[in-house]
C-alpha cells in the first residue's frame, strides 16, 4: 500500500520520474472514473434521494427562535410568529415556484405586499428576507445577519410580528430549499422605537391564493450529496497539489530537464479551484 | 527570471479575481460555474502562450494542460450534479 502510494505520488526510477498521479493515462482514467461516478450519483439522487440526496434540516419555530435571540442581543422586542403573515410567505414561496423567480417582486411587478394584503393583514409596516439552498436554520439567520440591509429588518422596532415558508421545489431547474420571512406591523399597533418610512402599497392586488402553514422542511439522506461530492472532488485536487508540489522538490534537487508543463502553474489553478468548492453552492439571501 | 514572475503575476491576478468574486458576490450555483468554465479557459490559453513564449511548447504540454482543465471542469460537473 506504502509502495504504491509512493508510486503514485513521489517521483522516481519507477515512474519515470514523474509521480504516476500525473501520468497522462492516470488523469485521463481519472477522467472517465468521474464522468462514471457523476452519472452514478445523478441516478442515485433521482431515484433514491433517501440515501443520497441534500440535507435540509429547517423549521420555523428554530427560525423564529434565532430571530428572536438575535433581537435579545439588541435588547429589542422579540416577534411573534403571526399565521396570516406565514401564509403570505407561503403563497409568495408559490408564486417564486410558479413563476420561476428569484427575486423580491414578481416578474409581473408583484410586490411582496400584495401576498401580505391578500391574506387580510392590515399592515402599517411590513418586510421581506428571502434565502435558499441554505442546509439549517442557523444558517440562514447567520446569513441575514451578515448582510447589512437584511440585517436591518431582522433587527426593526417597527415589527413585532413575523411569518415564515420553508418550501422545497424547482428554481431555474435545480432543487431549492426557499426560505420567506415576512414582517408586519398592524394597523392600529404602536412601534416601540424607531418609526421609519411607511411601507408602500400596491395599486392593483393580484390574486394569491393562501398557503398551508408548513412547520418546516427536514430531510436527512443518509449521504449528503453536496457534502460528499465537495469532499471527494477537493480530495482529488488536494492530491493533485501534493504530487505536483513533491514533483517540484524532486526536480529541483535532482535538477533534472523534463519537457512538462510548469508544476507551479498548475498548482496555482489548483489552489484556486479548491478556493472556489469551498464557497461553491453556498446558499443565497435576497 | 522576471518574464516568468510577470506570468506568474498574471495567473495570480486572474485566479484571485475569479476566487474573490464567488467569495464576495452573492452569486448563484450556475453563474459560479461560468466563472470557473472561463478561469479554466484562461489557464489554457495562458499555459499554451506561456509555453510558446518560452519556446518549448509541444503536443505533449498542451495534452497535459488540457487534461488538467478537464479535470478541474469535471470535478466541478461532479459537484454541481450536471451541467
Amino acid at each position: 500500500m506504502i509502495s504504491y502510494l509512493a508510486h503514485l505520488f513521489v517521483p522516481g526510477e519507477k515512474n519515470n520520474h514523474r509521480p504516476k498521479l500525473l501520468h497522462h493515462k492516470s488523469i485521463f482514467t481519472l477522467l472517465l472514473l468521474i464522468a462514471i461516478a457523476s452519472t452514478f450519483v445523478s441516478i442515485i439522487r433521482k431515484t433514491a434521494p433517501n440515501v443520497l440526496g441534500i440535507a435540509t434540516d429547517i423549521f420555523v419555530e428554530d427560525l423564529v427562535t434565532y430571530t428572536n435571540e438575535e433581537r435579545q442581543k439588541e435588547g429589542i422586542p422579540p416577534v411573534v410568529l403571526n399565521k396570516e403573515l406565514s401564509e403570505a410567505a407561503g403563497a409568495k414561496a408559490a408564486n417564486m415556484f410558479a413563476k420561476d423567480y428569484w427575486a423580491h417582486n414578481a416578474p409581473d411587478g408583484t410586490t411582496p405586499w400584495v401576498f401580505i394584503q391578500k391574506v387580510g393583514y392590515d399592515y402599517v409596516y411590513a418586510g421581506e428576507n428571502l434565502a435558499k439552498d441554505f442546509n439549517d436554520s442557523q444558517g440562514v439567520v447567520n446569513a441575514w445577519m451578515a448582510s447589512p440591509s437584511h440585517k436591518e429588518n431582522m433587527l426593526s422596532h417597527r415589527y413585532d410580528e413575523v411569518g415564515f415558508a420553508v418550501v422545497n421545489g424547482k428554481l431555474n431547474g435545480q432543487e431549492t430549499t426557499l426560505v420567506v420571512e415576512m414582517f408586519g406591523r398592524r394597523q392600529g399597533t404602536q412601534a416601540a422605537a424607531g418609526v421609519a418610512t411607511e411601507v408602500e402599497l400596491p395599486a392593483t392586488p393580484a390574486t394569491v391564493a393562501a398557503q398551508p402553514f408548513v412547520a418546516g422542511v427536514s430531510k436527512i439522506p443518509l449521504i449528503d450529496s453536496s457534502i460528499f461530492t465537495k469532499r471527494v472532488a477537493v480530495g482529488t485536487l488536494i492530491a493533485f497539489v501534493a504530487a505536483f508540489v513533491l514533483d517540484m522538490i524532486y526536480i529541483g534537487r535532482k535538477k533534472l530537464f523534463r519537457l512538462v508543463g510548469h508544476n507551479i502553474d498548475h498548482v496555482l489553478f489548483l489552489i484556486g479551484a479548491i478556493l472556489i468548492l469551498i464557497f461553491f453552492g453556498r446558499g443565497l439571501v435576497l | 527570471m522576471k518574464t516568468h514572475f510577470f506570468h506568474y503575476l498574471i495567473i495570480v491576478g486572474i485566479l484571485l479575481l475569479g476566487v474573490g468574486s464567488i467569495i464576495f458576490f452573492p452569486i448563484g450555483k450556475d453563474l459560479q460555474f461560468v466563472i470557473v468554465a472561463v478561469l479554466a479557459l484562461f489557464y489554457l490559453c495562458y499555459g499554451i502562450l506561456h509555453h510558446h513564449l518560452e519556446h518549448d511548447l509541444t503536443i505533449k504540454i498542451v495534452v497535459e494542460y488540457v487534461l488538467i482543465t478537464l479535470l478541474v471542469m469535471g470535478l466541478f460537473i461532479f459537484v454541481k450534479g450536471g451541467l
